[in-house]
């Protein structure tokens, strides 16, 4: 039990009995529900302190070892801006970038990150509030139309310029096809970047 | 994903020690084993991260031979003029694998290690699956899908496809791989690190518990620089193959001097085809000769109801990556 | 003021949309959250013998773990083909019977979504297992109700044996099309709050009035106690429609801890938890005189439906609207398997209907040995073939002649095979696109500031259809107003009506709904600066004054401005409400709309046939070595009435192929026979189209006025453009191989076996 983190239950009432219980019992949880967070800030045995310098602020958080980099940034820091698409590293839509390179936070731990630089839509614009370059042409070009995916496709378009892979749109299709778009708004993802390659190199 | 102890050691003997632990799993890139622990196929105990060894991070194309650290990952080997000109074949299987994202995570220590994809392994609601849980049975072979499944080197306890690309190359190419363990270092032979599933699917390879790999080499050959990797998919990108070719060429005038040819998406684990290679040394190259080659690589195909398309299409992909070689030599 | 209407607009979310900052359903987190997970069956058919939860509830981090014998109050509803709001009528959890793989059977609910999740893993199951049969027998179909009905499931006009008989050619042929599954990027969740009898719950919704009024009605709560939000949607396509099990449990599961409980679905959850495209045959049965003209038209379409629903989504009524011919016959066949019940997903059934119709066309063609957009053209007809009332439009040649130009349809090569590029295969295809235009009542209030700002309020939804965007531009262009002065909100229940965001209904229904709350609000302030002793418009006769461009202007010339009379007014302010209803719409239709259900009137009027139609065509490249089919160059060209919004538009059409692509070459849901699952349930195995896949994608937009269809002139586009498109692509294989491909996916172990 020592791993336990601290218990919610009501001394004496058994979990059993509470799942049981009354309405009663029920509200009495409501009322345990503020201690949640308390608790889950209180590290156990099986958690570890951690430090990540994300878009540009160092940030201390206590996760477990399971916890994955996508997971400690919607989920402990609140940062939602980056999205969960499968939770297995198929899709892309929580494409962030570590260290300069992007990765997907789902199957990357938190631990794993400790010590590293990450950058989230979060960190794009700037701020004063003017948008990245990639965040106007994606804007402006309708590259999304529902725009789950699109926080992972503008971190990975800004990846795809950046390790040299968008000389032409032939290869920028090849590498932007880890950040799969359900609306199918390929083309216009294509566009954007094109044009901030354009910008970029005028 | 059940809980685990993490440990981060600075040193390869740390690794060593930490690794040949019971329970515990070697992590670099994480891209397959976070996944495989997420859906519940993998739970260690301990999660051993070796990224902390920056000195197996590095690659080196020498006259004699290519070297590549086991925590190289794969998207900066793929984009090194220096591999894209001595081994065009190695850097297309490396960017014709998996996505940019992962191939930023993933290493080349842990490509070669990665899983098959079968979905009876991968789905834990699946009760048979002896490489999952050895002596349970085999769901893909009692009644279930085989369109993705081995026609090469499957057993009757497992068919399941060793789903790489870059272990192609590997394989045709006579790597090496280099290890630390537990009782000091060694040198596999690439051909002899994956074991064919036979009665023990669930033994994959011959390292040991605790033993890391640390480098894979190859030696510089002829045939590297007339290398090609054609890759069969249904879809254009981030799809694993129906079938793959990594075939390599060192022409003598108008004779193969040397001939080099692994298969993908076909078989158990990486796969030479080197009967195929034997018929078409000493002789000519052309569309008769390249199909004929790609016809005797699946001779000892043994197709599954649902996999028999892989054996015409193995053979035309063989032929195909041959035949795109020969007309680049032709070319220059 | 600027035009807005029929011009490119930059969605007016689009800023919220790259920054992150646009809240789905899970960015919410209401304080204290806890975690839940859902745990699913192993098996398909059987009953639950015991749980173990012990281990999950020892599991560090569980808060509860909960059964059908521990889960209190979980309420459910009656489902979608029983009349009610459900996505299925039968509900898991509420006894021991397993009725499909992957049902839900305990959830657990933790502090973590990790713990939840370790949590659902560790708990033990027996099952006593029943065999299961996943895929249809067409042997075994049915025709739901009974006897001949030319409005229902079965029509015959003419004489089809006739018809085949005096034909100079016949294609008889059947096509197949596989379960699909949506996949929207965005995860099914559900977060559910309770504060004693109020609940909060947010949910991607495709109709969050459906979702509140079942929940209400299941927990016997005022509506007014149910509040759903749903401001963005990660995509939908039909998979967020209904009240679903995974929604009710959470609900349910958030009562019994005492807080907020948020359920994120896993990937291999969202393809048993709700619903898919079903399984499909299609039949046709075809007879051309020598001219190409249809002589007889036969189809039956048999379709894969859940023990217990008969999800019908009645394709032969699309086939037999679309050419002309004397003699038809159509029957609409269902066929039960041991599934979750099926439902919609974009163009339900137009997709795969319109593969069987247009690849059996194709066939006729090449018999016949007729250019195939020459076969459409001699079968183009302006009245509907059944119901022989006109099309209110209908601009189908237009269509088949702009993509040919832009495409190049002439420059084919006449014989199968005649093309090649290298190692490439080539061909072209073509195939007809279309869609009905189903007008659903709608509702929307509009409030306008003096000060020149205007709000617009009604329970609708912007699924990544643009639907913020347009209501925007529709209230600016009336009432003189920047588009970015005007907010828009929507994806609440407790809004005006909006009818469900499906079947391609939001853009005409509630659009219209806004151009009607703004002109009441221009009748409204003419009425008070008519009746004010001073300004330009003093005096005159309110009913003599019009609205123009968000200018009032009166019989003589007046004019002012509809801000600056309104600021002229006393309360500067004004609001007014809006109600559009087509007038075929039925009473019925209206009540079910009111009611959460989908309402519509057409397609067929008794006046009037309402269609938006297409073209499509697709070169496409087989390899000779490693048999893969690519598509280079897919061009569309549609005339779907006003376009509100070019940019929005052209991508919802584009949208629309490239799903049409996907079905092509890419989707199905694969099956492992012997155990009943669905096998590849994630979203690696399962293909959509990559960014690699889609490379020349044009999509003409032509001009069409339809004044029939709503006062806009709108007919919906979200699902247009993915219909016709897999048989363009199969059509083009043939050319490029003379292999006829009659299933879909088209893939490399289909043509290598072909």
């Amino acid at each position: 039990m020592s791993k336990r983190p601290p218990d919610l239950r009501r001394p004496g009432v058994s979990r059993r009995g509470f799942l049981q219980g009354s309405s009663v019992v029920a509200g009495s949880l409501g009322l345990a529900a503020g201690e949640v967070r308390a608790a889950a800030a209180e590290p156990t045995s099986d958690t570890r302190n951690i430090e990540i310098k994300i878009n540009g602020k160092t940030r201390n958080m206590s996760v477990e070892p399971r916890t994955t980099l996508v997971e400690a940034l919607r989920d402990t820091l609140g940062m939602t801006g980056t999205k969960i698409g499968c939770n297995q590293g198929q899709c892309g839509a929580c494409t962030v970038l570590l260290n300069g390179s992007r990765v997907n936070s789902c199957l990357t731990l938190a631990v794993m990150a400790e010590g590293g630089e990450v950058v989230t839509v979060e960190g794009l614009a700037d701020p004063s509030g003017d948008l990245h370059p990639m965040q106007s042409a994606f804007a402006r070009n309708d590259a999304f139309q529902c725009g789950y995916c699109t926080p992972g496709q503008i971190l990975s378009a800004i990846a795809c310029i950046d390790e040299g892979h968008a000389g032409n749109e032939a290869e920028i299709r090849e590498y932007m096809s880890g950040n799969l778009c359900r609306c199918g708004a390929y083309p216009n993802i294509v566009a954007a970047i094109v044009q901030v390659r354009d910008s970029q190199q005028g | 994903m059940k809980n685990f102890a993490y440990t981060r050691p600075r040193s390869l003997g740390d690794a060593t020690e930490a690794a040949g632990n019971d329970g515990a799993q070697i992590i670099a890139g994480g891209t397959t084993m976070v996944d495989l622990m997420k859906i519940g196929v993998l739970a260690p105990e301990t999660l051993v991260d070796i990224t902390g060894l920056g000195d197996l991070e590095g690659h080196a194309v020498g006259t004699d031979a290519l070297q590549f650290g086991a925590l190289a990952r794969m998207s900066k080997v793929a984009d090194d003029p220096a591999v894209i000109e001595a081994f065009p074949a190695l850097s297309e299987a490396l960017w014709k694998a998996a996505s940019p994202q992962l191939r930023n995570a993933a290493t080349l220590g842990g490509n070669i290690l990665q899983r098959t994809r079968c979905p009876y392994f991968r789905d834990t609601a699946y009760a048979q699956c002896n490489k999952r849980d050895p002596g349970s049975g085999c769901a893909a072979l009692d009644g279930g899908k085989t369109s993705h499944h081995a026609i090469l080197g499957g057993s009757e306890a497992c068919v399941a496809m060793y789903p790489g690309d870059f272990a192609q190359t590997l394989v045709a190419f006579d790597a090496q791989v280099m290890t630390r363990g537990p009782g000091g270092t060694r040198t596999i032979p690439f051909a002899e690190l994956h074991l064919l599933p036979g009665d023990t699917p669930h033994v994959e390879t011959v390292l040991e518990p605790g033993e890391i790999v640390t480098a894979i080499t190859l030696p510089r050959i002829p045939a590297m620089a007339n290398s090609h990797y054609l890759k069969a998919r249904d879809r254009e990108s981030y799809a694993f193959a129906a079938a793959s070719a990594a075939v390599g060429v060192e022409m003598d005038g108008d004779t193969v001097r040397d001939v080099r040819i692994g298969l993908g998406g076909v078989a158990a684990t990486p796969w030479r085809a080197r009967a195929a290679e034997d018929a078409l040394r000493g002789g000519p190259l052309n569309e008769e000769t390249a199909r004929e080659a790609g016809r005797i690589a699946f001779e000892e195909a043994v197709p599954l109801e649902g996999s028999a398309y892989k054996m015409p299409l193995g053979a035309d992909v063989v032929a195909g990556a041959l035949l795109t070689v020969k007309s680049r030599i032709g070319g220059e | 003021m600027a035009q807005t209407i029929n011009t490119e607009v930059t969605r007016v979310d689009a800023r919220r949309k790259v920054t992150g900052t646009a809240s789905y359903a899970a960015d919410s987190i209401p304080a204290g959250m806890l975690h839940g997970a859902l745990a699913c069956t192993a098996v398909a058919m059987g009953r639950i013998a015991g749980i173990d939860t012990a281990r999950a509830e020892a599991e560090p981090g569980v808060v509860a773990v909960f059964t059908h014998e521990t889960l209190p109050d979980y309420k459910t509803v009656k489902g979608f083909y029983a009349g009610g709001p459900g996505s299925a009528s039968f509900w898991p959890m509420e006894g021991t019977e397993i009725r499909y793989a992957g049902q839900p059977f305990a959830y657990v609910v933790a502090e973590t979504a990790a713990a939840a999740r370790r949590g659902a893993d560790l708990i033990a199951v027996r099952y006593e297992e029943d065999a299961a049969q996943i895929h249809m027998d067409p042997g075994e179909s049915f025709i739901i109700g009974a006897g001949e009905d030319s409005e229902g499931m079965t029509l015959t006009k003419g004489d089809i044996e006739a018809g085949l008989g005096a034909a100079a050619q016949t294609v008889e042929a059947t096509y197949r099309t596989p379960f699909q599954h949506h996949n929207p990027m965005e995860m099914f969740a559900a977060t559910a709050e309770w504060r004693g009898e109020q609940l909060t719950v947010w949910m991607p919704s495709q109709s969050v009035r459906t979702l509140r009024g079942g929940i209400a009605k299941a927990y016997g709560l005022p509506e007014t106690s149910v509040r759903v939000l749903s401001p963005f949607v990660g995509g939908a396509f039909g998979s967020k429609a209904g009240v679903t099990p995974y929604a009710m449990l959470t609900i349910a599961a958030a009562r019994a801890v005492g807080a907020p409980v948020r359920l994120i679905v896993t990937r291999p959850q969202m393809y048993t938890v709700a619903t898919f495209r079903p399984e499909t045959e299609q039949k046709f049965r075809l007879g051309a005189d020598a001219d190409g003209k249809l002589t007889a038209f036969e189809h039956v379409e048999i379709a894969q439906t859940s023990r217990f629903d008969d999800v019908v989504n009645p394709g032969t009524h699309m086939t037999r609207s679309m050419y002309a011919c004397p003699n038809i016959h159509t029957e609409q066949r269902l066929a039960r398997s041991d599934t979750n019940s099926g439902g919609f997903m974009r163009a339900p059934n137009e997709m795969q209907t319109f593969f069987g119709l247009e690849s059996a066309m194709d066939e006729l063609a090449w018999k016949l040995g007729m250019d195939p957009v020459e076969l459409r053209r001699v079968n183009d007809t302006n009245r509907h073939p059944v119901k022989d009332v006109p099309f209110s439009s209908r601009s189908l040649m237009e269509s088949y002649d702009a993509v040919s130009r832009s495409f190049g349809w002439a420059d084919r090569g006449r014989e199968v095979g005649s093309m090649t590029d290298g190692d490439w295969l080539v061909g072209y295809g073509c195939a007809t696109a279309t869609y009905p235009t189903n007008m659903s009542p709608s509702s929307a209030r509009v409030r306008m500031q003096g000060s020149g700002h205007a709000y617009v309020e009604l329970a609708a939804h912007d699924v990544g259809t643009g639907s913020y965007t347009i209501f925007a531009q529709i209230a600016a262009a009336q009432l003189g107003l920047p588009v970015e002065a005007v907010d828009v909100v929507m994806g609440e229940a407790d809004l005006p009506l909006a009818p469900i965001a499906g079947g391609s209904t939001t853009a005409a229904s509630s659009g219209s709904a806004v151009h009607i709350a703004c002109t009441n609000i221009a009748r409204g302030v003419a009425e008070k600066v008519a009746a004010q002793k001073d300004g330009p418009l003093a005096g005159l006769d309110p009913a003599q004054i019009t609205l123009e461009n968000g200018v009032l202007k009166g019989p003589g010339g007046e004019s002012q401005s509809l801000a600056e009379a309104l600021a002229s007014t006393p309360m500067g302010e004004i609001e007014a409400e809006g109600q559009y209803r087509h007038p075929a719409l039925t009473d019925k239709a209206l009540r079910m709309t009111y009611h959460g259900g989908y309402g519509v009137a057409g397609p067929v009027t008794p006046e009037m046939a309402m269609f938006a139609f297409g073209a499509q065509m697709a070169e496409v490249h087989v390899h000779r070595y490693t048999h893969e089919i690519r598509v280079p160059r897919l061009h569309g060209a549609f005339a779907a009435g006003t376009w509100l919004n070019r940019k929005t538009a052209h991508s919802q059409l584009m949208g629309g192929m490239v799903w049409g692509l996907g079905s092509a070459l890419h989707e199905i849901t694969e099956v492992d026979t012997p155990r009943a699952r669905f096998l590849n349930a994630n979203i690696a195995e399962y293909l959509i189209p990559v960014n690699a896949d889609v490379r020349e994608l044009r999509v003409e937009m032509l001009e069409e006025r339809d004044d029939y269809v709503n006062p806009l002139g709108v007919k919906g586009i979200g699902e247009l453009g993915i219909v016709g498109t897999a048989a363009a692509v199969g059509n083009a294989v043939y050319h490029a191989t003379g292999k006829r491909l009659t299933a879909i996916p088209m893939r490399i172990s289909d043509i290598v076996s072909a």
